[in-house]
């Protein structure tokens, strides 16, 4: 799981508007919140500026209680 | 440096009919399906070549005909339509544009039809000869001097066209 969703809406943009900014289409977006596709760390690094947040952040798996038991 | 990864950017695009950015997914897609559609061909074409040669042409010429038409649906029909379907299948084709861009997305869909068009033409003129050849209708000279078969191969290519014209323009979603 990655938290790009969550910045994206704290930062009040659409798929479509984060894609525009990076110059990626929006399919792969969606893919990347819905953890379909690994992003390169370029794009990482992108996803992170645009977001105003750092790749720690933003792609540090977020325990679920399977994980964590 | 630049101008040649534009052309080369733009090459693979137009080829794939890719309307988006030809971002790292793309490519990724891309490149999975090229190699497939090359690991298919390069291993057919070798299985073909054995069977032309070492069946086909002791045959009839009808065989013979028949073996080059089948050969070059799957090759190259088959190859098309593989890749059409995988590229539709990873949403490759559905263009997402703004609105004012709507002009630029008409035109793209034309270039794409007109790229159906070049292509099915010649594809459909040379399986009229191919056949009319294997079934002796026509002798070569025959076929090269009837009006029918161009015209015929002409409406298949249009009717290529109309259908990836029409089918571009249903598969791009608007956004204000």
């Amino acid at each position: 799981m990655n938290r790009v969703r969550e910045y994206r809406k704290k930062q009040g943009l659409s798929q479509f508007a984060l894609a525009e900014r990076i110059g990626v289409a929006r399919q792969t977006i969606n893919l990347i919140e819905n953890d379909k596709y690994n992003p390169s760390l370029n794009l990482c690094i992108d996803l992170a500026k645009t977001l105003g947040t750092d790749l720690n952040t933003l792609f540090t798996a977020i325990e679920t209680k399977e994980t964590s038991d | 440096m630049k101008f040649h990864n534009q052309i080369d950017v733009q090459l693979v695009k137009w080829f794939y009919g890719i309307p988006g950015p030809l971002d790292e997914y793309a490519r990724q897609q891309i490149d999975r399906i090229g190699n497939h559609a090359f690991i298919f061909l390069w291993t057919y074409t070798f299985f073909a070549n054995l069977v032309i040669f070492g069946f086909a042409i002791g045959a009839s010429k009808t065989v013979f005909v028949w073996t080059v038409v089948i050969n070059e649906l799957i090759t190259i029909l088959g190859v098309w339509q593989y890749t059409v379907f995988e590229i539709s299948r990873k949403h490759l084709l559905d263009a997402e544009i703004k609105a004012a861009g709507a002009r630029q997305n008409h035109r793209w869909a034309f270039y794409q039809a007109l790229k159906s068009l070049v292509v099915a033409t010649p594809i459909a003129y040379f399986i009229y000869f191919a056949i009319n050849l294997a079934m002796g209708t026509e002798t070569v000279s025959s076929f090269l001097l009837t009006l029918n078969y161009p015209v015929l191969s002409i409406a298949w290519g249009l009717a290529a066209g109309f259908i990836t014209y029409f089918g571009r323009v249903m598969r791009t979603r608007y956004i204000k």
